[in-house]
């Protein structure tokens, strides 16, 4: 029993081990030429700053495995902050109510998404563009120029609050959970089968008697739900509503998942890649800053990095054909 | 002595992770004689002429051609020198057309330096002339059947100025028509000198065709010999190691009700008004020249395709099939013809493939169990023996032969009572046959309900309790009962030429 469980273990590390030791190496270089990263209030900041983006990773991991991709997660993650934002402050609702319609509101743009691609065969990259557009206006027609701020203490928990007697943050405890939780999924269930499957072969999935339709229009539906959960921890976290709230946000998660090993088409890869991929994104930040490095020069930093790893994805790829 | 062979390679090792593909095997090829590839699935048959072709340049040992001592470095090196191949698995560009695949990379051109469209598809045509095939030189190959890719396959090797073809596997999934065009063409190539290395596992074809016969079994070279006197059951014999005696094993079953029924499927001018009954205990065979429709046919009750009209019954009930999900909740199973598009997710390992129309087996208390995954798989692979290193191994990685099992145990994994398998030997060697074939009488004795469709006129005649015969989109006989006794292989090709004009008779 122990022997299986470790073995289990050791699988995982061993497919997870370039970004593993890239990750480690960072850390080095920085602990070394930086004394202010090592401090440990720095290393629970970088896995706060992570956290929006790791959840947004999830789903757009999800999607990638299908061998799709979704450019609408940050203009989702904008519009639903916003929504809830006016029921919470506008219109005084209670967020037992608003958070969950919010969150509804992103299921509902991803399982448009998935439709338009699943059943009405658009390509990824057109409907969730357009998507992307939709949302993004729909965000700043209601939130007319401004920014909502002014939300009560209990909302703001997920955000900035800690779990109770331990310190430790909760955004960061509710992300690892995902993390467990979507891992579990990927490689226990039926429904994670079935979606590396599609990404390595539909055809022969749907052929297989799998409901291909479904289980790809389910990925982009998580996709939109997990892009607004993450809007609410980042409403809580700023304490602000923004319609402009998410931009750019698609891109680094596309390079967490692809950092992380998950390939561009489809049906390889796993989640404990993604998380690192989304931490060795954090940690690449985090260290620029600390060199003050200017953030119009830290965005061609990241870009070089993203297009490292897709080349890295497509000479495997290149190896694997 | 050179001088007489145009290939002649000497201790050939090639090394796989975890598997010795070949182990210090020789092979000679003389011009103008057909030189057989014989061995079971996992031999090196493959393995070795991809050294020869320049595709595995991994190996070890020495190659002469033309008596000049040679090193394999590249495909296109070796297409230089001569040597054209015919591959196994299809490597046509699905969305180009016939006539673009044929001449990829090296299309025809006018003086002016333009590709020269109308100069390509008409040499395309005369190609496909030239093997009798009237398969359109501008059809999308995406469109195209398994035996028809085979025979776009054929006609693209031809095109080549070559010493030496390798065709491996070339008639798998070709009728008698397509492969007396092509043993015809080898016959004239023959005559032109040029050496032709044939691999197939369709014994008969060989004793036809072959001049010289060289045998692998597990890597390992066994022996060379001439065709003459040679008989089937010998070739079997040194290439398993053992005697067998019973190429088709029967079993008699008292057939039961009728499982699946088909009536008046309309598809364009695909299939026009097809009707058909499976019961249960029976193996119900198809057989039909190339573009009868037997694919078609079954797709659309497997409901991977729509229809235009036409009423499917399973277990007597009408039913509305939507979606190949909805097939396999009604206990139908089809296994595609095209392992590579349709059947295999190649970049995944043998057991996610098995498990995947159906992870009931491998389900314990808290999801998928690898464990239970690897027993129930292990079980599947060992009886239809899948030569693999392990349940891990890529699909990609195994022989052709090996993939078909895989598809194979795919579908015997599920609990379907009605199953259809397109062209299930596809590639398979002769011991494997028939093991399937006795899982297929045990999966009737269990009172299922067998549908085969086989382009082998004997393998359809051998296995099965009563044969449809389809011709250009009509089932053109049906042979049954008593016939079945009696049955030849003139009738058969007759009725699937269409050169029979018969009823079918309904019972
Ligand atoms: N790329 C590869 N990686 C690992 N093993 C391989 C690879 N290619 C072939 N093999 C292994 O080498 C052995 C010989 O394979 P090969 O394809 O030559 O068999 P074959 O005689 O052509 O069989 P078949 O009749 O099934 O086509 C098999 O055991 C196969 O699994
Ligand atoms: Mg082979």
């Amino acid at each position: 029993m122990t022997e299986n469980v470790l073995r289990r273990f050791a699988r995982i590390d061993k497919s997870n081990i370039t970004p593993a030791i890239v990750l480690a190496a960072l850390c080095l270089i920085l602990a070394v030429i930086s004394p202010t990263f090592r401090t440990q209030d720095n290393l629970v900041n970088i896995l706060q700053q992570v956290t929006i983006n790791a959840i947004i990773a999830v789903g757009m991991t999800l999607v990638i495995f299908t061998g799709g991709v979704d450019l609408s997660v940050g203009s989702v993650l904008g519009l639903s902050g916003i929504v809830m934002g006016i029921m919470i402050v506008d219109n005084k609702m209670s967020p037992l109510i608003a958070v969950p319609v919010a969150i509804a509101l992103g299921a509902a743009c991803g399982f448009v998404n998935g439709i338009l691609i699943s059943k009405l065969k658009l390509q990824p990259m057109i409907a969730t563009l357009a998507m992307m557009s939709m949302a993004r206006g729909a965000a700043l027609t209601l939130a007319n120029g401004k920014t909502i701020t002014g939300y009560s203490k209990e909302f703001t928990w997920i955000g900035q609050g800690t779990i109770p007697g331990t310190g430790i943050p909760v955004q960061i405890v509710l992300m690892l959970a995902l993390y467990v939780g979507f891992y579990y999924l990927m490689k226990y269930r039926k429904t994670g089968r079935y979606i590396y499957a599609i990404g390595g072969n539909e055809e022969a999935t749907r052929l297989s008697g799998i409901n291909v339709v479904k289980y790809k229009t389910l990925t982009y539906t998580l996709a939109g739900t997990l892009a607004a959960l993450a809007s609410f921890v980042l409403v809580a976290k700023l304490n602000s509503a923004q319609p402009i709230a998410g931009q750019d946000y698609e891109l680094d998660a596309i390079a967490s998942a692809v950092i992380g090993g998950a390939s561009l088409l489809g049906g390889s890869g796993n989640m404990w890649g993604t998380l690192m991929g989304a931490i060795i994104i954090g940690v690449i930040r985090n260290g620029l800053n600390l060199l003050n490095v200017s953030s119009n020069l830290q965005k061609l930093i990241l870009g070089i990095i993203i297009l490292i790893a897709i080349l890295t994805d497509a000479l495997r790829n290149r190896k694997r054909a | 002595m050179s001088e007489k062979y145009l290939v002649e390679m000497e201790d050939i090792t090639v090394q796989f992770p975890g598997v010795l593909a070949l182990d210090k095997v020789r092979f000679r090829a003389e011009p103008g004689k057909v030189h057989v590839l014989l061995g079971e699935n996992g031999a090196g048959k493959s393995t070795i002429m991809k050294v020869l072709a320049g595709v595995n340049t991994d190996y070890e040992g020495r190659i002469r051609f033309k008596g000049e001592e040679i090193v394999a470095r590249s495909i296109d090196e070796q297409r230089e020198r001569g040597v054209s191949i015919i591959f196994q698995e299809m490597n046509l560009l699905k969305n180009l057309t016939v006539a673009e695949n044929i001449f990829l990379g090296r299309q025809p051109t006018k003086a002016s330096g333009g590709i020269d469209w109308t100069g390509m598809y008409r040499q395309a045509r005369e190609l496909l002339d030239s093997i009798h095939s009237d398969i359109s030189e501008h059809a999308l190959v995406s469109t195209l059947s398994v035996g028809q890719m085979q025979m776009v396959e054929i006609a693209k090797a031809l095109s080549f100025r070559c010493d030496i073809i390798i065709m491996d596997e070339p008639t798998s999934a070709l009728t008698e028509k397509e492969v007396d065009a092509l043993f015809e063409i080898i016959s004239k190539l023959k005559s032109q000198g040029v050496a032709i290395v044939y691999i197939s596992h369709r014994l008969e074809e060989i004793l036809r065709i072959g001049d010289w016969v060289t045998i692998f079994r597990d890597g390992k070279y066994i022996d060379t010999v001439t065709t003459e006197g040679l008989t089937t059951d010998r070739m079997v014999a040194m290439m398993v190691g053992r005697e067998m005696t019973e190429y088709y094993p029967k079993v008699d079953v008292v057939p039961g009700q009728v499982m699946l029924e088909a009536r008046n499927i309309v598809k364009g001018h695909r299939l026009k008004g097809v009707s058909f009954t499976a019961r249960a205990g029976e193996i119900t065979g198809f057989y039909g020249l190339m573009g009868a429709g037997r694919t078609e046919l079954m797709r659309c009750v497997f409901g991977a395709d729509p229809f235009d009209s036409g009423e499917v019954l399973v277990k007597g009930e009408q039913q509305q099939i939507k979606s190949c999900e909805h097939a396999k909740r009604l206990g139908i199973a089809l296994l595609t013809e095209d392992r590579k598009n349709q059947g295999l997710i190649l970049n995944f390992d043998v057991n996610t493939n098995i498990s995947l129309a159906n992870l009931a087996p491998a389900m314990g208390p808290l999801g998928i169990s690898h464990s239970k995954e690897n027993e129930n798989n292990k079980v599947l692979v060992e009886a239809v023996r899948v030569k693999t290193p392990s349940l891990r191994q890529l699909v990609k990685n195994l022989s052709g032969g090996n993939q078909q099992k895989v598809v194979i145990c795919k579908w015997l994994n599920t609990t379907a009572d009605i199953i259809i398998f397109d062209e299930p030997t596809r590639g398979i060697d002769v011991g494997a046959k028939v093991e399937i074939y006795r899982i297929m009488n045990s999966l009737k004795e269990a009172g299922k309900a067998i549908i085969v469709a086989s382009s082998e006129l004997t393998e359809c005649m051998g296995i099965s309790d009563r044969i449809y015969v389809m011709h250009e989109g009509e089932v053109t006989g049906l042979i049954e009962g008593p016939a079945m006794a009696d049955l030849t292989e003139q009738a058969v090709v007759s009725y699937a030429t269409g050169s029979h004009l018969h009823e079918p008779e309904r019972q």
